[in-house]
Order: C-alpha cells, then sequence, then structure tokens
C-alpha cells in the first residue's frame, strides 16, 4: 500500500499541486497546504477501495478549496502572503501574461473557478467535472457560460479575436448530453 | 468532438503556462500525513509554520554559510521527504520587543541597508524539545520602515502588519525571461521538478530547474541581489540529464551556468555546465 501510495504521490504530486494552484488563483503557499491535506487523506484511507484515486485527489482539492473560503481565520493567518500574490500582478511595466490569466482567475466564484481549470486546464468531460465539483452536468454548462464572459472580459485585450472558432479539439461532455 | 472559440483554445494554452508557476512538489511525508489528516485548519497552520520555522533554521545556521533552501528543498528528490526540522511553532525574530514573522521563499531577494542590530530568535518548542534561539544580525530594507519588516537572510514582518508596502510585494512577483537570443545565468541549483528520477541524480527530461541566480544578462540583478528562476530542460538540453552534474550542483552545492533563451515568458535551457 505505501508503495501505491508512493508512485501515486511521484506521478500525481506535481500535477495536483499545479491543478490547485490554478484553482487558489496562483496563491502558491494555500496551494501546497491543500494539496498536503487530501494526500494526507488518501494516507490515511489509503487507495484500495479507490476506482480513480487521482479524481478522488481532484474533488478532495476542490471541495478544501471551498471550505477555505469558510474559514475566516485561515484567511486572516494567510492574508499578507495573499495581498503579496494577489497584488503581484499589479504596477509592473512589463507584459506577464501568467500573472494576468492568475489574477483573472481570482476574479471568479470558487465553482466558476473549478470547473474553468477542470475543462480547459484539465481537458476533462463534463460529466467527470461534475461529479468532481458535485453537480449536475447542465450546473456546469452554466457556470462555464457565466465564467468564460468574465474571463473574456479581463483578457480578451490580450488575446485574439474573441468569438472566432478554432478547429482544435475539445472533449466537451464526452457523450450527448 | 466540439469546438473551440480561439478565446477558449488560448485560454487553455495560457493556463497550462499558468500552471508552470507552481511550486514544486518535493515529495510528502507520510507520517506528517497520517498526523494532520483530515484536519484542514491543523495541517495549514502545521504547513506555514513549517515553513516558516525552516527560514528561522536558516537564520540560526546563516553563520555557518548554511542554505536551508538548497539542503532541505532539492526539488524533486523521488519523493523522500527532506531534511528541515518539523514543528508546529512559527519562525519569529525578536527585535527591540517587537516580534517580526518570516515572510517564506521570495523571487526576488532584495539588497538589504545598514545594520540593525541584533535580534533574538524565540526558543521553540513543539512537544518534541526546545528548538532554536539564539541571535542573528538583522538589518534594514532600503525605503522601508523597520517597524514593518527587517532582512535576516529573507524577509520578517512585523507581526502588526496586515498588508505589505507594494515595494515588498513585489519581491514575491516571479521573474520571468525577457529579450531575445541566448544568455548565460549563474547561480544555485535549489531543485528540480519533474518525472520521478530513474535513480538518484539521473534527472528524467523535460524536467523544471530552479535555479537562484546572482549573475546574468536580462536579470534585475540591479535592484536584487539574486532571482529566482525557473529553467525548463528538455533532452535537447546539454548536459540536461548528466548526473555528475546534478549530483555536484544538488548535493555538493556548486553552482551552475546556464545559457538560457525566452519561449515566451519562460526560460528554456540551452546548456548546463558548472559555473568555473
Amino acid at each position: 500500500m505505501g508503495g501505491d501510495l508512493g508512485e501515486f504521490f511521484a506521478r500525481h504530486g506535481q500535477a495536483l499541486l499545479r491543478f490547485a494552484f490554478l484553482l487558489t488563483g496562483g496563491r502558491g503557499d494555500q496551494a501546497e497546504d491543500l494539496v498536503h491535506t487530501v494526500l494526507a487523506r488518501l494516507v490515511a484511507r489509503g487507495l484500495d477501495d479507490l476506482d480513480d484515486p487521482l479524481s478522488y485527489a481532484r474533488r478532495g482539492i476542490v471541495n478544501e478549496h471551498r471550505s477555505l473560503g469558510r474559514h475566516a481565520a485561515v484567511q486572516r493567518r494567510v492574508l499578507p502572503r495573499l495581498a503579496a500574490e494577489r497584488d503581484a500582478g499589479q504596477g509592473s511595466a512589463e507584459s506577464d501574461d501568467r500573472l494576468t490569466v492568475l489574477e483573472a482567475l481570482g476574479a471568479l466564484t470558487d465553482r466558476e473557478r473549478a470547473v474553468v481549470v477542470l475543462r480547459y486546464y484539465e481537458d476533462l468531460p463534463d460529466p467527470e467535472i461534475a461529479a468532481i465539483v458535485g453537480c449536475s452536468r447542465p450546473t456546469v454548462r452554466s457556470l462555464v457560460h457565466r465564467a468564460v464572459p468574465k474571463l473574456r472580459a479581463r483578457l480578451g485585450e490580450t488575446y485574439g479575436p474573441s468569438g472566432a472558432v478554432s478547429d482544435r479539439p475539445g472533449r466537451g461532455d464526452g457523450d450527448d448530453d | 468532438m466540439v469546438t473551440m472559440t480561439d478565446f477558449e483554445s488560448q485560454l487553455r494554452a495560457r493556463l497550462a503556462d499558468a500552471a508552470e508557476g507552481a511550486p514544486a512538489f518535493t515529495g510528502f511525508d507520510p507520517q506528517r500525513a497520517a498526523e494532520s489528516s483530515g484536519q484542514w485548519v491543523d495541517s495549514t497552520r502545521s504547513r506555514r509554520s513549517y515553513r516558516w520555522l525552516a527560514v528561522a533554521a536558516a537564520v540560526a545556521v546563516a553563520a555557518a554559510g548554511v542554505s536551508w533552501w538548497s539542503s532541505g528543498r532539492a526539488g524533486n528528490d523521488g519523493g523522500q521527504a527532506n531534511d528541515v526540522p518539523q514543528a508546529s511553532c512559527a519562525a519569529e525574530l525578536v527585535l527591540a520587543g517587537r516580534v517580526y514573522r518570516g515572510y517564506g521563499p521570495l523571487a526576488r531577494e532584495p539588497r538589504p541597508g545598514p545594520r540593525l542590530g541584533t535580534a533574538n530568535v524565540p526558543t521553540c518548542d513543539d512537544g518534541q524539545g526546545p528548538a532554536g534561539g539564539g541571535q542573528v544580525e538583522v538589518f534594514t530594507l532600503p525605503g522601508i520602515n523597520p517597524d514593518v519588516a527587517i532582512f535576516a537572510d529573507g524577509l520578517w514582518v512585523s507581526a502588526g502588519e496586515a498588508v505589505l508596502p507594494a515595494s515588498l510585494r513585489d519581491l514575491s512577483r516571479p521573474v520571468l525571461c525577457s529579450g531575445a537570443g541566448e544568455s548565460t545565468v549563474a547561480g544555485t541549483l535549489t531543485g528540480i521538478e519533474g518525472p520521478p528520477a530513474a535513480e538518484d541524480y539521473h534527472p528524467r527530461t523535460p524536467y523544471t530547474a530552479t535555479v537562484v541566480a546572482d549573475e546574468g544578462s536580462g536579470l534585475p540583478l540591479d535592484e536584487y541581489s539574486s532571482v529566482t528562476i525557473r529553467i525548463r530542460v528538455t533532452a535537447a538540453t546539454a548536459r540536461g540529464r548528466d548526473p555528475s552534474l546534478v549530483r555536484a550542483a544538488l548535493a555538493e552545492g556548486n553552482r551552475v551556468s546556464v545559457k538560457v533563451r525566452c519561449a515566451g515568458p519562460r526560460f528554456d535551457a540551452i546548456s548546463f555546465a558548472l559555473a568555473p
């Protein structure tokens, strides 16, 4: 079991940290805390009865992140760091698309951010996103439809023509839903 | 297959790039995990304090020239726990009755100003016996009221400060690649992040190397004494998979010299060498 966990951590630890990093709008400390907490739960319960440990871990990170918003004390404790990271992209003349994207993510609600990251970064189909976020597939689509215009409003000027259609494949629902 | 708008396609690419800014996953300690499982607040406190204590440990051993970052955070080492002591009390300094807390790793290391004096490092006892203690020299930060923040092998912020001045927030801003053509940077390799190593110090490409650079054209070293940059290393990088070089850099602390070029905001490594 320990070996399985070790392999899981080695294989997915960095990917989960990147996922959490985007989910938190680029707050590295929070991302590390989220991943650490969820991996701790995996250690406690083991992998034996999990069909998809990676999906379990993603779901745990999403849920923990939402819980974080309800822990005012935690937020107070990390306030200086958050303020620094939230403002990190401001006041600089240099183009910094990475920080601009993270800042734009920070403007979304927790659930909007989760579905955006799961769809456009993790490239997951809507049914899987729904299972991770804990909502219906229509709700996933609704959240995406609310989030994308917000992102477009913040990022549109730095991106190419909006509304044009690309031939790139996307996974969408993964079925006919 | 479904179609995506250009905006969505570009968003996907930008998210992938932004995710590269995540911290390095440096392994997981199952023992600590078992202790903190299911305790979000506790685990947050423990994790953060652990990081800050590491900074305090660095201060305590600064006179001996030991770097906690290079010795304890050597990047992806196959999941092994690092050797930074574990504790559950925060890193603090006390100067003239004022308590300062460690701010953690910075992307841009400031140049300290005049010496302020000697601060005390309080003894910490997390139930595993007392640790820390001692004294450390502290310095001003240019343009910063010492009541707000001071420098002691890192940034220390007054416990009463909720929001940092903009000039200090800037220290956490990532350093991105800019400019055309090739350039060479030199500094300390503090970690690599990527697929698990085949065996000790045999890195697999592609991976990301974290280098604390104190030399290099195109880096803002007029303003800062060093900057932390993340460099993409691929199979095409000369000596990027050389285990003797990686061992010398990570385990023995030898400086590295990296020829890089910009791929957008990302540093791409052309070649690795030990610095002369």
